[in-house]
């Protein structure tokens, strides 16, 4: 234990929580591999350029005792037509295609030093919250996969390895009541694998959130990313996408709607190693006075990743003063025949589409709501109709209760 | 109906604040139709704005009365609740909602705002396709979001469209022939004399007489300089058109 704290340079007090947890769980050299990558950075804070407009150290100070009594409701939860898993049951049980590996996952994280967030819920997921599935078969149904851990700080790790040809659709929702969670989510997609991955965040004001997931697409596989999120008192939402084979594509967009007293922080860092991989990225999302969002968005692309094709865009909207939006669109590229883009633009609601509205007879808030929903759904397009039908209702009730 | 007198209304803020409208009064019975017509920068736009609510207009002077309801200090959308509709000189493109969505939540925000019950689903959908067949307007059209990657003759479609399935007591058209061909201003005035009521009052804003072949006034007022200077018949339009509004507004001077 001392030896441990030894890893931290000044540790404070929820680095020293966290370094009992990890000294309470079974020893495995995996586990204080992942553990020593995150103590390399310890909870990152503004200092930390990638964690600059996210101060986890200052937003976890230590870590919470319970959770609130009012948990958000996931309309999603009974939904028909998918494979429900929670991972705070006692025994996963996965739908055919699918087959559980391990439910001690403590396999290499790889790049575990640049992601401190998700090296520390590898080293700290056990037992059961830390899940390796194989998937050699298409489901025949798409999987749902309920994160709402009912624990005051909860560390979960799912991997999923989705051989070559099959394909995986998800849906994740994190919603949590309080606390702090950290989860890691690992798919790794085999030549002409696919996932459809569609996610739904929400949590309370007082919630520090982190979600991570990292995602291999070897040649031709194919990803479809969206997500809607309402942040939390720190949301971050991070996707790390590696193109490792030719032709593989990644489609990822998000929406995120931000209130008083919330923080959402999308980040994303998108790396083209081989050549012909597509990119295409979306993000759309309004705040409201004393909100915060975050996106930060990265492409990188290799010397050999000729024929790249990547386009970037982010579209804010400020709905009143006071609301803040800080966003870093990044491109760093090292070939010389690729076609990459991005765009960024941060706005409010134009006045004359309100007014055509209202004159039709609409009152200014329902108004307001109806274009911000508009404007953000482009963003939700790719998700399954059932799903996006409650997301978009979702989306109303929380403009018209807070326009 | 619609009684305005001796309105008085500025344009912009503080001290940038610019009078437009200059002591206008203008009465239209209900079943009539009113034209207004007159030079650029007569104050022609701004009118059917004051009288829409629109930000940024302020009323200095004046009232404006429809059916005995001061409407000046009413909301756009109680204005609209009404019965007061605006049928614009550039109809707004709404990226991301569909014409249909659009149209109905207006209709029962409207009846909500009026205390009526909501229209069914059945009920406006067959209303829809009949009001949609008599524009030639696609059931394509109507699921595409309002005004989005619509040409000028489509826009105006679907104002008159709008119109048709609100039945508003009171129609302002702004400039509704400009960016129209000679087939598409035939269909839109069809569509609005089929409008014509003996509940319901019209005023129609024009630069040219020639919609006003197809949509034929009661009465014709020249509006100039924030004001009413004239009035007269149809026939009015018809001499604006030979000699200009040069002739007409030294006459009035």
């Amino acid at each position: 234990m001392a030896a441990l704290k030894d890893l931290f340079k000044n540790p404070t007090a929820a680095e020293l929580q966290l370094t009992e947890r990890f000294a309470g769980l079974p020893e495995n050299p995996q586990r204080t591999r992942n553990f020593e990558a995150f103590a390399k950075t310890g909870l990152p804070h503004r200092r930390v350029e990638a964690w600059k407009y996210s101060d986890l150290r200052n937003a976890l100070k230590e870590l919470p005792a319970e959770l609130s009594a009012d948990a958000p409701a996931s309309a999603f939860s009974g939904l028909g037509g998918v494979s429900e898993i929670h991972l705070t049951d006692g025994q996963v049980k996965l739908p055919k295609g699918l087959k559980l590996v391990s439910d001690e996952n403590v396999s290499a994280l790889g790049g575990a030093e640049d992601i401190p967030v998700a090296a520390l819920s590898a080293a700290l997921a056990s037992n059961r919250q830390a899940l390796l599935i194989d998937v050699t078969e298409s489901p025949d149904a798409p999987l749902h996969i309920v994160f709402d851990a009912k624990t005051a700080s909860a560390f979960e790790r799912i991997s999923f390895r989705i051989r070559e040809g099959v394909s995986l659709d998800v849906f994740e929702t994190h919603t949590r009541a309080g606390g702090f969670s950290n989860v890691v989510i690992e798919y790794s997609l085999e030549k002409g694998a696919a996932l459809s991955r569609h996610m739904y965040q929400a949590a309370n004001v007082d919630a520090v959130q982190l979600i991570c997931a990292i995602v291999h697409l070897e040649a031709e596989a194919k990803l479809e990313q969206s997500c809607l999120g309402f942040g939390a008192k720190l949301c971050r939402n991070e996707t790390r996408v590696f193109h490792r084979g030719e032709g593989a594509s990644a489609n990822m967009n998000a929406a995120y709607l931000v209130g008083d007293g919330f923080h959402n922080d999308l980040t994303s860092l998108v790396r083209h190693s081989k050549g012909g991989c597509d990119t295409e990225q979306l993000v759309k999302g309004a705040i409201m006075d004393g909100g915060r969002a975050v996106f930060q968005g990265k492409f990188y692309v290799a010397k050999n990743a000729q024929k790249t094709a990547a386009e970037m865009s982010h579209n804010a909207l400020i709905l009143e003063n006071g609301g803040e939006v800080n966003a870093k669109p990044e491109l760093e590229i090292y070939a010389d025949d690729v076609e990459c883009a991005h765009g960024n633009t941060v706005g409010a609601l134009d006045d004359d589409a309100l007014f055509y509205i209202r004159q039709r007879g609409v009152p200014a808030k329902e108004a307001r709501a109806l274009l911000t929903e508009a404007f953000i759904a482009e963003a939700l397009e790719a998700v399954p109709n059932a799903q996006r039908e409650i997301m978009k209702d979702e989306a109303r009730s929380w403009l018209t209760a807070r326009l | 109906m619609l009684k305005i007198e001796n309105l008085v209304a500025t344009v912009g803020e503080g001290e940038d604040a610019k009078e437009i409208i200059k002591g206008l009064t203008l009465d239209v019975p209900a079943g009539e139709v009113h034209a207004i017509m007159g030079p650029n920068g007569a104050g022609k736009s701004t009118l059917s704005y004051v009288l829409t609510g629109r930000d940024g207009y302020e009323v200095t002077g004046g009232s404006a009365e429809l059916n005995g309801a001061d409407i000046l200090d009413m909301e756009p959308e109680e204005r609209a609740a009404k019965g007061l509709f605006l049928s614009f000189q550039y109809p707004v493109e709404i990226p991301g909602v569909p014409v249909m969505t659009f149209v109905r939540t207006a209709l029962n925000a409207q009846r909500k705002l009026r205390g009526e019950e909501e229209v069914s689903a059945a009920e406006f959908l067959k209303k829809s396709r009949a009001v949609a067949a008599k524009l030639k307007l696609t059931p394509e059209m109507l699921k595409r979001p309002v005004n989005v990657g619509f040409s000028g003759g489509e826009k105006k479609r679907l104002e008159i469209f709008q119109m048709m399935m609100l039945e508003p007591k009171f129609l302002i058209l702004d400039e509704t022939d400009s960016g129209l061909d000679i087939d598409a201003l035939k269909t839109v005035s069809d569509g609005v004399n089929e409008l014509r009521d003996p509940e319901r009052g019209m005023l129609v804003i024009t630069h040219y007489q020639r919609l006003l072949d197809h949509i034929q006034p009661d009465k014709v007022h020249v509006l100039a300089n924030g004001r009413i200077i004239t009035s007269g018949g149809p026939e009015l339009a018809l001499r604006l058109e030979k000699e200009g509004y040069d002739g007409v507004l030294s006459e009035a001077v």
